[in-house]
């Protein structure tokens, strides 16, 4: 539905987006995920039209993207990471203003902003101004703009950030309401908890560049691969770790009391087989397991370097309420 | 396209929501109003020690009104526009109007005829005040109003450099100095290079003295002169930068100024809507440097 291939940006010598390639399937809800400055606006402004690529293409289902292409341009509702609030107007202009600049006329307009508002629950505020709501009213206000004109593509820049824990819950909702109903949605956060239980696939971005992505069972996956069988000794812990040393497949082993973690390469079916060799060896093993994948851990590690940013970040916006 | 011209109607809106215009209007009718009455009250006093009702002491004071009234009109316009994009850079909604199916001739347009229509009203406004000096007669009302018309391109040009120094820019303060450093340059260096330049210059008299045809200031100062029986000032100024006043230049002063301010207007709308599309310009700002 949407594909970036092999974007590059430069903002003068700095380059914000290193050869930068997401493909993000037809309904799905694509969590694009990263720590502040890694790219997601700039990559985002790329997709929507509004600024231009130095290198690579934008295609949006199937028709070239950028600005020029205003049908594929069309296509795309965004919600940026400001809201783009105007001052000293109501909540029900606001949105008949953006249906007429969708070429929308009078009736239609005010048909299809009541019905979004009433969708966005914001509806007793129509005749509110605009800069009186709350931020999460602001957010559910900027959705229902980008909804304005029925897009089947909808990207939304970090818009849970600074959402109370209430707010952010129903925001989520309306989010995960609009992906049963068909649309595509790109929804950007350097909070990887904080949209991972939504997503049906994800991508991490770090310095410009996707460092892991696919479908978040598929990701899931990896992530666990990648973590350590931990096994639990009755007794007999040192004749255990003797024979795990002469495993081919252990790679590394770390003992603490009684449990052997060890860094096992090899499938399930393998894992199974040194199981059972151990019991048939009479070693005493209680307990014999693989820690699920934890995204938020590998995210730390694919992202290190900004770490304590996004840590100090998930800190101060988790503390929000 | 659209029927609605959403962005004019939505400026006009919030516009009149706002106290920027009646406060604007009041001013300007104020100061006016103080310089026309304390004038004419001097002028009427004199009057009655000769008993003779003469006008023309009273065109001064209506030369002194138009141009006052000319110069705010020239500082006011760039509230208008020198904020229009880059105000809508910062808050973020710019972008919006991107995504949107208007285009950038449609944006930069409609940003343009919502200011031209707020500073045509306050021009309008001040109708009174101006032809307040005018109880004696000397000049008619009809030519009155025709001096206001010319008020029309000389604002719509601060207007276009307001539209262009914002679309070139992302804050507010900047783009609304710039514009101002830019008004103020447009008024002042047409004359005062030439008039500097002079001594240098050979017998045959001055070049850079045509620079005058962009000043603002000239058609409006020509036509009032002119109006209240003056017509050699404009020959003084051309003369004080080293242009030797005949030919069709000085003929035709106020229709070349205007001409040639119409054309640096739409010149500068024209940057502007290059400024605001999207594209893969190099040059821009924050383009690629070179390979
Ligand atoms: N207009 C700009 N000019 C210069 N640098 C920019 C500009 N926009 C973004 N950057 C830089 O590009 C990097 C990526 O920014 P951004 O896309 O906003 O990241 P994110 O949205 O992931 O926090 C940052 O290091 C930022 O400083
Ligand atoms: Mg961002």
């Amino acid at each position: 539905m949407l594909r970036v291939e092999n974007v590059k940006k430069f903002y003068g010598h700095f380059c914000a987006l290193d050869d930068l390639t997401m493909h993000i399937s037809e309904g799905s809800l694509y969590g694009f995920v990263g720590p502040n400055g890694a790219g997601k606006t700039t990559a985002i402004r790329i997709m929507t039209g509004i600024i231009y690529p130095d290198e690579g293409t934008v295609t949006v289902a199937g028709m070239p993207g950028g600005y020029e292409h205003a049908e594929s341009r069309s296509m795309i509702g965004y919600v940026p990471d400001a809201f783009g609030i105007y001052n000293n107007l109501k909540v029900s202009e606001y949105m008949e203003f953006f249906a007429a600049c969708y070429g929308l006329d009078g009736m239609e307009a005010r048909r299809r902003s009541e019905n979004l508002l009433k969708y966005v629950e914001l509806t007793d505020k129509a005749d509110f101004y605009v800069e009186s709501l709350s931020r999460g009213m602001k957010q559910k206000l900027a959705l229902a703009r980008a909804l304005i004109n029925d897009p089947p593509i909808l990207i939304m820049d970090e818009p849970t950030s600074g959402l109370d824990p209430r707010t952010r819950y129903e925001f989520k909702q309306i989010v995960g309401e609009l992906s049963d109903r068909g649309k595509t949605i790109v929804i950007s956060s350097h909070i990887l908890s904080d949209i991972s239980e939504l997503c049906t696939d994800i991508g991490i971005i770090d310095q410009g560049s996707i460092v892991m992505s696919g479908r978040l069972m598929d990701v899931m996956k990896i992530v666990t691969a990648e973590n350590p069988i931990i096994i639990s000794m009755a007794r007999r812990t040192t004749q255990a770790i003797r024979f795990l040393k002469a495993e081919k497949r252990v790679r590394s082993m770390a003992i603490k009391g009684n449990d052997i973690m060890i860094n096992f390469e090899g499938t399930a079916a393998d894992e199974a087989q040194l199981l059972k060799r151990m019991v048939d060896e009479g070693l005493p093993v209680h307990g014999f397991s693989r820690e699920k994948g934890s995204l938020e851990s590998i995210f730390m590690q694919l992202t290190g370097h900004g770490e304590e940013h996004t840590v100090a970040s998930y800190d101060a916006s988790e503390s929000y309420h | 396209m659209t029927r609605l011209n959403p962005i004019i109607k939505r400026d006009l809106e919030v516009r009149s929501r706002g106290f920027t215009l009646p406060i604007i209007m009041t001013a300007v009718n104020a100061v006016l109003f103080l310089i026309g009455f304390l004038g004419s009250f001097g002028v009427v006093s004199q009057m009655r020690l000769s008993w003779i009702a003469d006008p023309h002491p009273m065109l001064g004071i209506y030369m002194t009104v138009i141009l006052t009234e000319f110069v705010l009109i020239l500082l006011i316009s760039p509230i208008y526009t020198a904020s229009s994009i880059s105000g809508e850079r910062e808050t973020g909604t710019f972008d919006l109007l991107l995504t949107t199916r208007l285009t950038p001739v449609n944006i930069i347009s409609e940003k343009m005829i919502s200011a031209c229509v707020s500073v045509g009203v306050i021009i309008v406004s001040c109708l009174p005040a101006m032809l307040l000096p005018l109880i004696y007669g000397g000049v008619s009302v009809q030519s009155a109003i025709g001096l206001m018309l010319l008020f029309i391109p000389e604002a719509f040009l601060v207007l276009s450099i307001g539209m262009f120094v914002s679309s070139a820019g992302h804050s507010v303060v900047r783009s609304t100095v710039l514009c101002y450093a830019a008004v103020v340059g447009l008024i002042t260096v047409p004359v005062l290079l030439p008039v500097l330049t002079k001594p240098f210059m050979l017998e045959q008299g001055n070049r850079l003295s045509y620079l005058l045809a962009a000043d603002p200031l000239l058609p409006v100062f020509a036509a009032v002169t002119r109006q209240v029986g003056r017509p050699g000032a404009v020959r003084q100024v051309l003369a004080m930068t080293g242009l030797v006043p005949d030919g069709a230049f000085t003929e035709h002063i106020i229709l070349i100024s205007v001409m040639v301010q119409l054309a640096l207007s739409f010149a500068l709308l024209l940057l502007a809507v290059i400024n605001i599309t999207p594209g893969k310009r190099s040059w821009k700002k924050y383009g690629r440097p070179q390979e």
